[in-house]
């Protein structure tokens, strides 16, 4: 009873182990085989049949060029939910609970980051899975590969951080996560997740090509294909970088408040 | 588990250009009951969530335990137990998993966990329902369970915020059964209600907030007697005719619901009513001499009347 069961690293990963599992279990209620399994192969091979014939006279491999959007797609998805997690938690006095519990402070954010981590590993092993029937392939070896799923994750990671500042300033979890679609689609439409960037037309096209979730994608792809990865992927990472550093110090701040 | 009160001194919170709490003191000796009563809104759980560690001070101090609450807050947290406003439990585990989650949370051991677990649930009457999840329970089944999850590891003091809101009268007769048998392990209580009569039968003493400021404080019957003395009451049909009777005869006289109501009375103002009644030949149904309830008391002390609120 008079063990410390606030400070110290073992309580933070003890503690966040603990409250990963629990929201896993609460994420499991709301991921159905549909929105974990079929969605995603809907999505893959939708677009393969939409824009496969089109893109290829432009020499462009749908097949190829297309699941790394999906996953980026994905990425944000599991940000909006954990977005909804956090306000309802909010809502719920949950995480009032845990702030007034003698517990390690960054245990909430370990659990949350590692739940979220889990759901993005599992969508991209979906939609990865799914590529390959359809012929995508790693071409630059398993390191690279690696890095793929590494780099998708601390994208989710990074936008999720960002959208949770927002779930906790919020207590309705329905309308954070309408407003955050509201967000997400365009930046991802305004992007080269389907088409490349000199698909567009031109005086939206700079836009396109020089926002973060092109970079993400741009990184994604050298590292799906081989060729030149370094310039790609820093470029990815620095805006990565800069947008946690913004989103966290929200995110704290808005856990700080949240009562 | 004795030896945890709780000191407040000159509290203050503001929100904004609205000031929520603003230089509230008062003290909860250790094993007491305080009862923080006040309409909606009045600042009681800021005062809470301010002692909970949740929300900084804007000013003055506080202490739990001995803790200083702005200077060792996880000294503040590892001496309390909060329940807050909502049932917070998880809905889509069982009540078992929901207070293993927090035993384990805490540091007990598996096995330790389960075993509190279970004694919680037998204690709080929950036994039936351990293994179901908890969106199946009633409210007051969520709330036993709520209150049963900040217990998980004993605390020498507990925040219960609004225990009862909320409940309909069977759970709220569960919420108190639960309330009197922690008071009698000797835990530092400090709650909040809206429920004069809550107070009134769960609290030794009284801290009456409105608006954020302290407005009154005691025990139930010295806040009654604040208010004033007794009141007479006098039931006859029709009213008006014992309300013309009494008018010019005896102070502080109105009709309330049915009701003559003689405010401010002792023994002479009753024989004084008796005397008037029977000069005008108006016969009463009944008259009778009572203490102020706490409502009476609150009108009399915040100028207002208990707001009703929807939640």
């Amino acid at each position: 009873m008079t063990a410390r069961t606030e400070a110290g690293l073992g309580n933070l990963f003890g503690q966040g182990l603990l409250l990963a599992g629990r929201n896993i279990r609460l994420n499991s209620i709301a991921d159905t085989v549909s929105t974990m399994v079929i969605f995603p192969i809907i999505f893959v091979f939708g677009f393969l049949a939409l824009f496969g014939n089109l893109l290829s006279v432009r020499g462009i491999d749908y097949a190829q060029f297309l699941p790394p959007a999906i996953v980026v797609q994905w990425m944000f998805s599991v940000a909006i939910t954990a977005a909804f997690f956090a306000a309802s938690d909010r809502r719920s006095g949950m995480l009032a609970r845990y702030r007034a519990l003698a517990i390690n402070r960054g245990a909430v954010v370990v659990g949350r980051m590692a739940a979220d981590s889990v759901r993005a590993v599992l969508a991209i092993a979906v939609i990865v899975a799914t590529g390959y029937v359809a012929g995508f392939r790693f071409q630059a070896g398993p390191l690279a590969a690696l890095g793929f799923v590494a780099l998708s994750v601390a994208f989710a990671l990074t936008i999720s951080a960002g959208t949770s500042a927002l779930g906790l300033a919020s207590r309705d979890p329905e309308s954070v996560s309408s407003t955050l679609h509201v967000i997400y689609l365009p930046l991802l439409m305004v992007s080269s997740a389907f088409v490349p960037a000199d698909a567009f037309p031109g005086w939206i096209e700079p836009v396109v090509r020089h926002q973060p979730v092109t970079a993400v994608l741009d990184a994604l792809r050298a590292l799906a294909e081989g060729g030149p990865t370094a310039g790609p992927v820093v470029k990815a990472l620095a805006w990565m970088a800069g947008l946690l550093a913004v989103f966290s110090a929200a995110a704290v701040q808005a856990f700080r408040r949240a009562t | 588990m004795n030896g945890g009160g709780v000191e407040v001194e000159g509290l203050r919170k503001v929100f904004g250009d609205k000031t929520a709490v603003d230089e509230v003191s008062f003290t909860v000796e250790p094993g007491a009951v305080v009862g923080l009563l006040g309409p909606n809104g009045a600042g009681k759980t800021t005062v809470i969530n301010c002692l909970s560690t949740l929300l900084p001070l804007d000013g003055g101090r506080a202490s739990v335990a001995g803790h200083d609450v702005a200077g060792d807050p996880s000294g503040v947290r590892a001496s309390i137990a909060l329940t807050g406003q909502f049932a917070a439990v998880d809905d889509v585990l069982t009540g078992r998993q929901n207070l293993v989650l927090f035993g384990r949370l805490l540091k007990l051991g598996k096995a330790e966990a389960a075993a509190r677990a279970g004694e919680l649930l037998t204690g709080f009457g929950l036994a039936d329902a351990a293994d179901q999840p908890v969106k199946s329970y009633s409210g007051g089944m969520r709330r036993r369970l709520d209150l049963a999850a900040s217990l998980v590891v004993s605390r020498p003091v507990i925040f219960l915020d609004e225990p009862t809101t909320g409940l309909d009268p069977v759970g709220r007769q569960e919420m108190w059964d639960v309330v009197a048998s922690l008071r009698e392990k000797g835990v530092t209580l400090l709650l909040t209600t809206q429920y004069l009569e809550e107070a009134d039968r769960l609290a030794d003493r009284i801290v009456l907030i409105d608006d954020g400021k302290v407005v009154a404080e005691g025990t139930p019957g010295e806040l009654k007697k604040q208010v004033g003395g007794q009141v007479c009451e006098v039931r006859a049909e029709p009213p008006e005719d014992a309300l013309r009777a009494l008018r010019g005869k005896v102070d502080n006289v109105e009709e309330s619901g049915g009701l003559i109501v003689v405010r401010d009375a002792d023994g002479g103002t009753l024989a004084d009513v008796v005397a008037a009644l029977r000069e005008r030949g108006v016969e009463a149904d009944d008259i009778r001499l009572r203490r102020p309830t706490l409502d009476e008391a609150f009108i009399a002390l915040t100028g207002h009347e208990r707001k009703e609120t929807a939640s």
